[in-house]
């Protein structure tokens, strides 16, 4: 956890650093997507690539699949009402 | 953008299958671990450059605290629901519930308390949960879902989901699923023992 906060405070830093040159900074978004696709495309293949995994799947896959479901529904609708309580407030739901 | 990135993990997945070499899954887990780290270095540049990020931080919404409670709640009553459906038992579900998508910790942890089995489903469960996020999140979002949105992801909030959250949910967002993802992280090692210890 230490190490993931440690990586974020950097790019804090080096974002006050970017402020003095906009160009580059217009350029972080763009760097964030690739990122992102490079991130969800290993861990794919970190999931298929597991033979522990993918034995699993077979055997208990069914059972994990739906667990997830209801765990994820779960919060979702447990945080809902806050959600709607905080759209509520004048300027809430809009993005900072 | 939202298809293209169900396409992606689908992608890797399929590649993972039939084309990963053999013993080549170290090289990889640690390409995700530089790449995430990479992505939360470029997402905090992101937040320090797109306005004053203290002043953002203090006037985050109280309300918003409230989050990561109701999302560990949700989860662990959910859980312990479907144990009760699926026949193995309450607090069991509530214990692979109580997980919040990490995978690892919760796996190790119950396989240590209540068997491999466990340890196994609940392994296998909060791996789901991780999916699920890349997935769902960005549906959610668009359909103004708002903060309830992050709660998919459970405690990866505060590192491989986030740069969804960040993409879609907005710099607003960003700061509501650190705090989400931190206090989910502090939670995850002190509830899942405790339910589990809950198992007659």
């Amino acid at each position: 956890m230490i190490d993931l906060l440690l990586a974020l405070s950097a790019g804090i830093l080096f974002g006050f650093v970017l402020r003095r040159y906009p160009e580059w900074a217009k350029q972080v978004p763009l760097a964030i997507t690739v990122g992102l696709f490079a991130l969800i495309f290993t861990m794919g293949l970190q999931v298929g690539g597991s033979s522990e995994v993918m034995n699993s799947i077979m055997q208990i896959g069914l059972q994990a699949a739906s667990f997830a479901l209801f765990t994820v529904c779960g919060s979702v609708l447990f945080s809902l009402p806050l959600a709607l309580w905080w759209k509520k407030k004048p300027g809430g739901g809009h993005h900072a | 953008m939202i298809f293209a990135l169900i396409a992606t993990l689908l992608a890797g997945i399929a590649v993972g299958v039939f084309w990963l070499p053999v013993g080549s899954l170290d090289t990889v887990s640690e390409g995700v671990t530089y790449t995430l780290y990479l992505l939360l270095f470029l997402i905090g540049a992101d937040m320090a450059g797109s306005g004053n990020l203290w002043k953002r931080f203090r006037q985050l919404d109280r309300r918003l605290y409230l989050l990561p409670i109701l999302s560990i709640l949700g989860s662990v009553l959910a859980g312990a629901f479907t144990g009760q459906l699926f026949h193995i038992g309450f607090w069991q579900g509530a214990a692979i519930g109580g997980g919040m998508g990490w995978y690892s910790i919760s796996g190790v942890l119950l396989g240590q308390t209540l068997g491999a089995q466990f340890g196994a489903l609940a392994f296998l469960t909060n791996i789901f949960r991780e999916l699920y996020a890349f997935v769902l999140m960005p549906f959610l979002f668009r359909r103004g879902f708002g903060p309830s949105a992050i709660t998919v992801g459970g405690a990866t909030t505060m590192d491989t989901t986030l740069p969804i959250i960040n993409r879609y949910g907005g710099a607003e967002m960003t700061l509501v699923a650190i705090l989400h993802g931190l206090v989910c992280s502090a939670a995850v090692p002190i509830i899942v023992p405790f339910l589990a210890s809950l198992v007659h």
